[in-house]
């Protein structure tokens, strides 16, 4: 499919640096994202532990079974064109920078008028070296990931002709990121490990990508 | 017929400037979600036994046994055979025939094939197979009323009793 060629920024020096936002990858791409970043996130996790960090404060994901995701994306025919899932990436600087899966399948809108077709953000993740990590010093090398990935969800929804509505359950550590991008916190949900769903409305969708 | 999503284009803006601005201006915190962790069963609500996955174990079967049903009273109303079905949506007879007997789930690509044949829902499929969350309580409460009320009463054919009898003799022998 498409790449949209897009920058991020080098937080050390405030450069921009080319970067391509794949628009439909597949498990390939996923599994070498996974090669790049698996080492990567061992190596946050000693200087967590060398630095005696509180378990609370580590990053959410990075204890999950991710062969259990390669096992299930297998399953979903990630890739394909009747795939119920979309996979996108972001990379630069010959590595994969950041990935986010969405479905249009199983999940509707909460916000009124409720049930209308939306696009799911079931997956997204930065690489490693992009997070902030105060407590072990860490700063991103690049920022800009998350924010056009997202836009890259809510972009697809429109294409889907679901002007621009998503939906997500979001970890804990990333609530306050979603809030600052305007999308609606419609509390906790019981079916989902008590993870808070957000919900971005058309017209959120619309001031999200600068047209409202 | 609604679109599919590995299907649409996505239009970016023609100028990047302020996309990138907007994404570049400030430090984003770590981004994350759940929803397939949830699904996978790798999070667990505190102090919570039960974990949800888009197919449990015993859920998925179910739906499994639901879609084996659908599709061989459709296709025995339609009087197809198996080959006839398998033609007609563009797969292999032993995919229909897998589906039928419950020998495994069904890929996407099959289950949309058959949905273009049937012309039901594609993702209501493929949430009875298991592959999909289904938030909506009136396809599951259809599912059990097509199960409760589709198992077989009627007596056998005078073809279905011979091969029967035939099949029956083999195994006593």
């Amino acid at each position: 499919m498409s790449i949209f060629r897009t920058q991020l920024k080098r937080l050390a020096t405030g450069a921009l640096v080319d970067a391509e936002l794949h628009s439909a990858i597949g498990l390939d791409e996923l599994l070498e994202a996974e090669g790049e970043w698996a080492p990567a996130r061992i190596a946050v996790l000693r200087r967590l532990l060398k630095g005696h960090v509180s378990d609370e404060r580590w990053p959410q994901n990075y204890h999950w079974n991710w062969a259990l995701k390669a096992l299930r994306l297998r399953r979903l025919n990630i890739g394909d064109a009747l795939s119920p899932v979309r996979l996108m990436g972001m990379r630069a600087e010959d590595r994969w920078q950041g990935m986010l899966m969405a479905t249009s399948v199983g999940h509707t809108s909460r916000l009124e008028p409720r049930g209308r077709e939306l696009v799911y953000v079931d997956y997204v993740e930065t690489a490693p070296w992009n997070i902030d990590f105060p407590d072990i010093t860490q700063r991103p090398e690049l920022t800009g990931v998350g924010r056009q990935l997202m836009e890259a969800a809510v972009r697809l929804s429109r294409a889907m002709d679901f002007d621009g509505r998503i939906g997500l359950h979001s970890l804990e550590q990333a609530e306050e990121v979603y809030r600052h991008w305007g999308m609606t916190d419609l509390d906790r949900d019981m079916g989902y490990a008590s993870l808070r769903y957000f919900e971005m409305s058309e017209i959120q969708a619309n001031t999200f990508l600068r047209e409202g | 017929m609604s679109k599919h999503i590995n299907q649409v284009k996505i239009d970016f803006p023609a100028n990047r400037k302020d996309l990138i601005e907007a994404a570049t201006g400030e430090v984003e915190p770590c981004i994350a979600v759940g929803g397939l962790a949830v699904e996978l069963g790798l999070l667990r609500a505190p102090g919570s036994a039960v974990l949800r996955a888009a197919g449990p174990p015993h859920v998925a079967s179910e739906g499994i046994k639901i879609l084996a049903r659908l599709v061989m009273l459709w296709r025995r109303e339609q009087q197809l055979t198996v080959e006839q079905l398998a033609a007609k949506a563009g797969l292999e007879a032993n995919e229909v025939l897998s589906l039928e007997t419950e020998a495994g789930v069904a890929e996407p690509r099959v289950l949309h094939a058959l949905s273009q044949a049937l012309q039901v829902s594609y993702e209501k499929l493929m949430a009875l197979a298991g592959h999909m969350v289904q938030s909506d309580a009136r396809l599951s409460d259809a599912a059990i009323r097509f199960a409760a009320r589709s198992e077989p009463m009627e007596k056998l054919s005078r073809p279905e009793q011979e091969a029967l009898h035939e099949f029956v003799k083999m195994l006593v022998d």
